[in-house]
């Protein structure tokens, strides 16, 4: 499944659930790919600094602070598909999982959904951008660097999130 | 010679005849009569007038005759089922009438058909059985349970006497009780045979609302639960128990709570006015209140707190005389509780001596009594509930000028013993440095109140306050002040006369010196001879925490210079101190009690550490110490169920004593009210000297024993694990055993290994510390069960992630070789996991380890503790459960789950389990209620298939499993109303003898201080289970069913031992037989075997 539409079309026909799992696999990734991933950490933690982290951004890159809609992680992870070329082939590779799952006996996922969405989407947009800043005479600006061959679209990811950024339940658990 | 009349009859009313016999009679005619299935009575007027001439002679020879009573004869069934019985039987009359009035009484009172709906079998001080008869009763349907001897059948449940005896026991309940129409059940309990219930007098009988649904359920119920269930109007449930003797003890019951008992209900006295009164029962009061004086008088504290307990709840205080005299007795009480060492009581009645007092004004004998609860919450290690009371008393409006001071230098104090123990394995954290600047607030308040006071108290008070406040400072860092301080404080003549003080000028001087000469060499030898010199000495102190610390820190010393034996020596007396503190705790340690202070401290670690060192004779008493500080309290309630079952008492008291046992295994009740009625209640059946007896401690013997000291292998009874004890264990266990004991301390886990009876324990070393062992806990459970932001594990490919969740585990497998190698060719592996071990799946390192030695390794299954698995094992000896071959499965898929992937996995176990048990009981989707899985109780094996929930956190004994309510099929999100919790288990009666919970994650636990173990497990087990197979993390449904059915195959159909056949399964799923993916510990070692 490379076929760009076709995938950010399957993220939009998934289950909730099963849209938050893939965030999570996505979210695994990158902590992979960077070399952050940590087991056993302190989850409200990591979320309360992911969180700051998204609101700098989203301030800094002036985004309109207002939801268009409800959080949806089948959206957000639209989304992430069609903006973040590097997330396609992990999202691929975690749609192909879903189809494995067989039934488990347990819960639904104990983690709040915004919560996963907001760690995924910092972990995703954090080696993307880089904060500038400028001191002009006692002024300081901050200015937002984003490697455009790596966000197509970094507005649009906020906005997807920013239902989670404000509405969510952001406790981590 | 009597006149024959009838036969009589209704109409609506077939299968009953009445013949009427009138006999004349000094005072007149008189009506009896004789009750038969058919129009064609068998025997003759003149026998028929001998029968009654006989009867009547002989009643009215007990004075049990009356010119109104009608004498019947009613048919029974005799035991061949052929030949007629005849069963003597009565009723009175208002008046007498004619034969054909006599009749018509008689017809109405043995009334319409009445079936035998159910019988269920028991032992209650021998065999029992419920006999439940349900019928019509004023046009409603209603039932009446027989409990009764097994053997001879009573003649009261079948033929037409079963009908007699089912009106009359439905007549006597919905007269003497005012809510008696509504009531589902009545249930008569009798010793005999039930030949009681066809004498005249009134029956012992128990209101019953039933929670099951079927007749079998309702009798297999009755025959566990024997309490009386009433619904109120303020939705409180309130039970009773009817005693034979006439007193009934009086449960109030909330729903979804457990026991608490309040009062005792005299005979005769209705129940609802009972309820109505309280807590306006002067009489009862009164009654309590001479109990607790004359309790006092005895110097039976615990009792007189119950007393007082119960007097407090049906007291009225209207005037402030009776106010003081209550707030008086309470401090009398409370005097004795303290003097006997009862800080979990002390602080209980401080609390609610503080609640009167200042209620009614009374403010400094409020502030007093805080004071008391303060100080006795400081001893047992709770700075929230310490805290609470010297807040509260502070900011009562009038303290005197001597109590607030006092108030200020205790609390101060207090604080400070918190952070003891803190510093000692770790640096302060915010929390423990937030009380140090508290406790100097308050101690320089205490200083400068005590300046404004004259007298010996003040003065000794403000010498006290230096020392702390030396001690503060030390805690702030600033340790060469504070040494120094404390060595001239030491000079101090006053101090250096006064013990107290004195021993904690030491102490406080040793801590900032050992803090000082961290970093100093010089510094730190000459810490350590001053130690070494004190060390010569034989010092106790008159409180018990600073000659605990004392020790310990000569410990450290002595350990730190090589003088491990003396160290162990140093150590041992230390965990002695500490241990009567937890001694002195009633109420079990739960998830979100953590302890502070002194009891906090490791003293077991470094008995092991040192143990270790110091030689073979040393190694049994280190190893049975470390089992006891391990689910104490679980172990202390688990024997006082056993002890409740070697000598049971009658009837419903003995089922009442049980139902209080049962309750010290639920957290959610105040343990002290339970312990104290316990107490009392055995009293009143064993006798006050047997039931007063407190179990020997075996501490003091076994810290003897760490240096050879010790004389034989200590205490045989008890709860606790002693040499003895311990060889008792072994007897139950199977030849080829052998022990494993964890103990995670803060740098290193230890490892005891004891391969035989007479073998000598190995200790083994691990340099893992805890901190680590606990994220890798965390780790595993974020990916195999989801509970991180990372995705879970996708069953199909399970080791993709190994590299970050799985390996950091695995790499503990090269430390825990030399293990494997002690355990090569023993037949049982029994391990005793300590703290985060309790999360890990050691079998998972272990059994591959040893299966390259060779086929077969072997088993493992897992305890809480060795002594507790000994009270499991002893528990066997006398607690029945049901035939081997009576099985079960109950499955309850959610509602939106694949139903036929559900129903398969059910059909599986069911087939691998119908194979070995002509009576396999079923229940799949709707029908897999809690209800249900209730009345499989009695079963030998119970598989429970079904989602699970597991509660991290205080709510852990809420865990449970998600079944049917009878309609419909649970959801998933948190749907309370369909789950069956852990606590659930615990208040009733009963659990099948094995019970495998192939439920997510619900071998699970929480670990509370004194590595209490909190979940599904203990309730299974406190509830009567012997074994509990129950999986760490969420499992895969597919492989979970294959590893399940391959058990039963080898133990149900190949008749292995249960662990070797769970050992095959394991072994099968690890070696490939069901494919590639499944040889991942995450299917093939899922499940924990807990229990033997």
């Amino acid at each position: 499944m490379t076929n760009l539409d076709d995938l950010a079309a399957s993220a939009l026909r998934l289950e909730p659930a099963e849209a938050t799992e893939v965030l999570r696999e996505l979210l695994l990734d990158a902590d992979l790919r960077a070399g952050t991933a940590r087991t056993g950490s302190d989850i409200d933690t990591r979320v309360a600094d992911d969180l700051a982290f998204l609101r700098e951004v989203a301030r800094v890159a002036d985004i309109p602070d207002e939801p268009p809609g409800e959080a949806s992680p089948q959206q957000l992870l639209a989304v992430i598909v069609e903006a973040i070329p590097a997330a396609q082939e992990p999202v691929s590779e975690a749609l192909t999982a879903l189809d494995e799952r067989e039934t488990s006996l347990d819960m639904a996922a104990s983690i709040a959904v915004a919560s996963i969405a907001i760690s995924t989407s910092a972990a995703i947009i954090r080696p993307l951008v880089t904060f500038e800043k400028e001191r002009d005479g006692d002024r300081e600006t901050i200015r937002l660097k984003v490697d455009v061959r790596g966000v197509r679209n970094l507005g649009k990811v906020i906005s997807a999130l920013l239902p989670f950024l404000n509405n969510g339940d952001n406790s981590g658990r | 010679m009597g006149r024959l009349l009838g036969p009589y009859t209704d109409p609506s009313l077939p299968g009953v005849v009445v013949h009427i016999v009138e006999v004349e009679q000094a005072s007149g005619p008189r009506h009896m009569a004789i009750v038969t299935s058919d129009e064609a009575p068998w025997l003759t007027a003149d026998q028929k007038s001998g029968m009654f001439d006989r009867l009547l002679a002989f009643e009215s020879s007990i004075d049990n005759d009356d010119d109104r009573r009608v004498w019947l004869f009613v048919e029974g069934s005799a035991p061949d089922g052929e030949t007629r019985s005849l069963e003597s039987a009565w009723l009175d009359l208002p008046d007498l009438g004619s034969p054909q009035d006599t009749a018509a009484v008689v017809l109405d009172a043995v009334g319409g058909p009445v079936d035998l709906a159910a019988e269920a079998h028991g032992i209650l001080l021998g065999e029992r059985t419920a006999f439940l008869l349900v019928g019509d009763f004023h046009g409603e349907r209603r039932m009446a349970c027989l409990v009764a001897q097994s053997e001879p059948r009573p003649p009261c449940v079948e033929g037409l006497m079963s009908r007699w005896y089912f009106r009359r026991v439905l007549r006597q309940g919905t007269a003497g009780f005012a809510g008696g129409p509504s009531v589902p059940v009545w249930i008569h309990r009798t010793d005999s045979n039930g030949l009681d219930a066809l004498s005249v007098g009134v029956l012992p009988l128990v209101a019953y609302v039933p929670t099951a649904q079927t007749p079998d359920g309702i009798a297999a119920e009755i025959m566990t639960d024997s309490l009386v269930t009433v619904p109120t109007r303020d939705g409180v449930l309130r039970i009773g128990a009817a005693r034979p003797g006439g007193v009934h003890p009086v449960v109030g019951h909330r729903h979804g709570s457990t026991l608490e008992i309040i009062g005792a209900l005299e005979a005769g006295t209705d129940p609802e006015t009972f309820f109505r009164n309280q807590p306006n029962d002067k009489t009862t009061a009164l009654t309590y209140f001479g109990q607790a004086v004359g309790y006092l008088q005895l110097g039976r504290p615990r009792l007189a707190f119950r007393a007082y307990y119960f007097y407090l709840r049906f007291a009225r205080f209207r005037r402030k005389k009776a106010v003081r005299e209550a707030v008086e007795l309470g401090f009398e009480v409370l005097r004795q509780l303290d003097e006997a060492q009862e800080a979990d009581y002390v602080e209980w009645i401080g609390g609610a001596i503080a609640d009167l007092a200042y209620r009614h004004g009374l403010d400094e004998q409020g502030s007093t009594a805080l004071w008391h609860a303060g100080v006795a919450s400081s001893s047992l290690g709770w700075s929230d509930r310490c805290i609470m009371h010297f807040e509260r008393a502070l900011a009562s409006r009038k303290p005197t000028r001597h109590q607030r001071a006092r108030l200020q230098m205790s609390y101060g104090l207090c604080l400070l013993g918190f952070c003891a123990g803190r510093e000692l394995d770790a640096p302060l954290d915010d929390r423990h440095r937030g009380y140090v600047a508290e406790a100097t607030n308050q101690l320089r308040l205490a200083v400068e109140g005590y300046r404004r006071i004259r007298g010996e108290r003040a003065e000794w008070a403000l010498h006290s306050l230096a020392l702390e406040l030396a001690r503060a400072a030390d805690l702030r860092g600033e340790h060469g002040a504070a040494a120094e301080q404390l060595r001239r404080l030491a000079e101090r003549p006053v101090i250096a006369r006064d013990l107290a003080l004195f021993s904690t000028a030491v102490v406080y001087s040793l801590l900032a010196l050992r803090t000082l000469s961290e970093n100093d060499d010089a510094e730190r030898q000459a810490y350590l001879r001053y130690c070494l010199k004190l060390a010569e000495g034989d010092t106790i102190f008159p409180s018990a925490s600073i000659t605990g610390l004392f020790h310990l820190l000569l410990g450290d010393a002595l350990a730190e210079t090589g003088h491990r034996g003396e160290a162990l020596g140093m150590y041992g007396f230390a965990h002695y101190f500490q241990s009567v503190g937890f001694d002195t705790i009633s109420n079990a340690l739960g998830p979100d009690r953590p302890l502070d202070g002194w009891l906090a401290i490791d003293t077991i670690d470094r008995i092991l550490g040192s143990a270790g060192h110091a030689g073979v004779s040393a190694a049994p008493a280190a190893m049975c110490l470390a089992d006891n500080a391990k689910s104490r309290f679980f172990r202390r309630d688990l024997g006082l169920q056993l002890d409740g079952l070697r000598a049971p008492y009658q009837g419903v008291t003995l089922v009442l004593d049980r139902e209080i046992r049962r309750n010290l295994l639920v957290r959610d009740v105040d343990q002290r009210i339970i312990l104290a009625e316990q107490q009392w209640h055995a009293e009143q059946q064993i006798g006050a000297r047997e039931a007063a007896a407190p179990p020997r401690s075996a501490t003091g013997y076994l810290v003897q024993a760490l240096h050879d000291a010790a004389e034989g292998d200590g205490p045989a009874t008890g709860a606790e694990l002693t040499p003895a004890t311990l060889a008792d264990l072994w007897g139950r266990l199977s030849e080829g055993s052998a022990l494993v004991s964890l103990y995670a301390g803060r740098s290193r886990t230890t490892i005891t290994v004891q391969t035989g009876p007479g073998a000598a324990p190995v200790f083994h070393e691990l340099p893992v510390e805890a901190s680590a062992l606990q994220r890798i806990a965390t780790g595993l459970q974020e990916h195999f069960s989801g509970t991180g932001l990372y995705a879970k594990i996708n069953p199909k490919r399970p080791s993709r992630y190994d590299a970050l969740f799985w390996q950091p585990f695995a790499e503990l497998g090269t430390l825990l070789a030399p293990v494997a190698d002690m355990l090569v060719n023993r037949d049982l592996v029994v391990v005793s996991a300590h703290g985060a071990w309790h999360h890990l799946p050691l079998h998972a390192l272990l059994l591959p380890a040893l299966w390259r030695h060779g086929l077969p390794g072997p088993a493992l299954c897992y305890t809480p503790s060795f002594g507790l698995q000994r009270l499991l094992l002893a528990r066997g000896d006398t607690q029945s459960w049901g035939a081997f071959t009576d099985m079960a499965v109950t499955s309850a898929p959610s509602r939106t789950d694949d139903v036929g992937q559900f129903r398969d996995a059910h059909d599986r176990i069911c087939a691998s389990l119908s194979a070995a048990t002509p009576r396999l009981r079923t229940a799949f989707g709707v029908e897999a209620t809690k209800e249900q899985f209730h009345e499989r109780s009695a079963a030998q094996v119970h598989h429970v298939l079904a989602h699970g929930i597991h509660r991290a956190g205080p709510d852990v004994m809420r865990s449970g499993l998600l079944l049917s309510d009878g309609d419909r099929l649970p959801e998933l999100a948190g749907d309370d109303d369909h789950a069956l919790p852990a606590l659930d288990l615990l208040l009733r009666t009963g659990i099948a003898e094995h019970l495998t919970v192939q439920a997510c994650s619900l071998g699970r636990t929480m670990v509370a201080e004194s590595d209490e173990l909190w979940g599904f497990h203990r309730a299974a087990l406190g509830s009567g289970a012997r074994s509990v197979l129950a999986p760490l993390w969420d499992i895969n449904l597919e492989s979970s069913t294959v590893l399940l059915e391959t058990f039963y195959r080898h133990w149900l159909h190949e008749k292995m031992d249960k662990h070797r056949a769970w050992c095959a399964a394991q072994f099968a799923m690890h070696q490939g037989e069901y494919g590639a993916a499944w040889t991942h510990p995450y299917h093939w070692a899922a499940f924990t075997m807990v229990g033997v």
